[in-house]
């Protein structure tokens, strides 16, 4: 049977020649007839085994090339896995890296805010400790001059020439005096005694005084929220907040415009905290806006500094920012300035809430 | 008039208050410190002192308890041109240890005065 089988393989491969290649069969005939002293078995005998040979060796190389194609594409598969889990390690690792970027942005903003603050901190300190040192020896010396200016006085026998000189004395002597007293309130601003009081109450107040100071150069647009405002201040230094930022936006806007003032709730998140160095919680920003001439970046940065000043000389001090910054640290709150060249400016000083604004106490509309 | 013990170490302030004081009708004795003021003010009586507080050898503020131990008639005035620190810390002391009134420098001389009289009125 195999024998037949085999016979009935080759012939088909045979024909299957034969029929691709009728030259073919030409040149088989050709041959056979002569060398037709062979016998006819022996011809078809080697031709049966030659294509045998070239059966198993077909059926042979396409099982080999099936096989490779098969792992081939296994291999293709698994490479295209590979492909998809890698651009999800690259999404997933760019994301992280997005958020690691991100993270350390906010760190390095934070530790500059920080760097910032802690100059600020060591400059008013520096500053505190000087006025300190020299305020026994120029106290001293003040009160030689304004003793001596008060004599003169005294002792003009009605001279109102005499007496007005030693009035200018006493004047420049009592100028001196306030200078060196704003200079030693950065020493121990927080010596100061504070009770609780409704921020509201305290603004209103100082928004009587700034009135008054300002006259009708300027106008001031007060708002305020419908609950009590509770903070523990020193009403006297906030006050004085109040009339320096005040006076600041009246000179920014050149004596006219107004000069916005309202006061608001605000959270103070951890990171906000830490870069101001204060605890996070709840805080009332006392927020004084105007639309003058603004503050360049440039200037920005050291608006707080003793004696810095864009004033002509003898138009300001240089302290009143200084001051306001003192005191405002002693109440354990901290100033926060936004301002753009020839829009406006506006300050911040965020001061901590005494106590919880209860529900109770949103209903006590002092409005 | 009154007798007035005045103890400053400064010579120009002490000169200049002198000179206010005598100019009011007082009699003034002076030191330069505290260990020279309270030796003036034991040989003699005295109806007020007036010291100043950061001194060298005693200081204002030795001055005062030293004065106060020995209950004597006497009012005392401290005055003190210190650091604000210094300055509230130490008039607080001051008070603390018998003190009468404290005064911050610089003054102006009608407020002097006026501490003075009431002090010797009182």
């Amino acid at each position: 049977m195999a024998k037949y089988a085999l016979i009935i393989c080759i012939l088909l491969v045979v024909a299957f020649f034969l029929a691709a290649d009728a030259e073919l069969f030409e040149r088989l005939y050709h041959i056979s007839r002569e060398y037709e002293a062979y016998e006819l078995d022996e011809v078809f005998s080697v031709i049966i085994l030659f294509s045998g040979f070239l059966l198993i060796f077909s059926f042979y190389m396409n099982y080999r090339l099936t096989g490779a194609v098969r792992r081939r594409k296994i291999a293709e598969h698994h490479l295209e896995e590979l492909n998809h889990e890698l651009e999800d390690r690259v999404r997933q690792r760019t994301r992280e890296l997005d958020r690691a970027n991100v993270q350390l942005r906010q760190e390095m903003d934070e530790r500059a805010r920080i760097e910032s603050r802690l100059l600020q901190k060591q400059k008013m300190e520096a500053v505190g400790t000087m006025a300190g040192g020299i305020a026994h020896d120029f106290n001293t010396i003040l009160g030689i001059i304004m003793g001596y200016a008060g004599m003169i006085q005294t002792h003009a026998d009605g001279s109102a020439g005499i007496r007005s000189m030693g009035e200018e004395i006493l004047d420049a002597a009592r100028r001196s005096k306030a200078l060196i007293s704003q200079l030693q309130d950065f020493t121990t601003p927080d010596q100061m005694e504070k009770t609780v009081m409704d921020f509201r109450g305290v603004v209103r107040d100082g928004i009587k005084l700034l009135d008054a100071a300002v006259g009708p150069h300027a106008g001031i647009c007060p708002e305020f929220p419908g609950h009590p405002c509770p903070v523990k201040v020193n009403a006297q230094q906030i006050t004085r907040v109040i009339l320096n930022l005040g006076l600041n936006a009246v000179h920014a806007m050149d004596n006219k415009g107004e000069i916005g003032i309202c006061l608001e709730q605000v959270s103070v998140s951890p990171i906000t905290a830490k870069a101001n160095d204060v605890r996070p919680g709840d805080f009332f920003a006392l927020v004084v806006s105007d639309t003058g001439c603004g503050i360049s970046p440039g200037v920005l940065g050291n608006i707080f500094d003793p004696f810095f000043t864009t004033k002509n000389v003898g138009d300001g001090s240089g302290l009143g920012l200084s001051v306001v910054f003192g005191i405002v640290r002693a109440h354990g709150g901290y100033v926060d300035v936004t301002s753009e060249p020839g829009k406006g400016t506006r300050f911040r000083v965020i001061l901590p809430q005494a106590l919880p604004v209860t529900a109770q106490n949103q209903t006590e509309s002092g409005e | 008039m009154a007798r007035i013990l005045l103890i400053e170490d400064d010579d120009k302030f002490r000169k200049m208050l002198v000179m206010l004081l005598e100019t009011s009708g007082h009699e003034v004795a002076e030191a330069e410190d505290g260990t020279k003021g309270l030796e003036t003010f034991s040989g003699s009586n005295f109806d007020l002192i007036i010291t100043d507080i950061f001194m060298p050898d005693q200081d204002g503020l030795e001055v005062v308890r030293a004065v106060t131990d020995q209950q004597a008639d006497v009012k005392i005035l401290v005055i003190s041109g210190g650091g604000r620190q210094g300055a509230f810390q130490y008039l607080e002391y001051a008070k603390i240890f018998g003190a009468d009134k404290t005064l911050v420098k610089p003054f102006e001389n009608q407020e002097f005065l006026s501490v003075v009289d009431k002090l010797l009125t009182a």
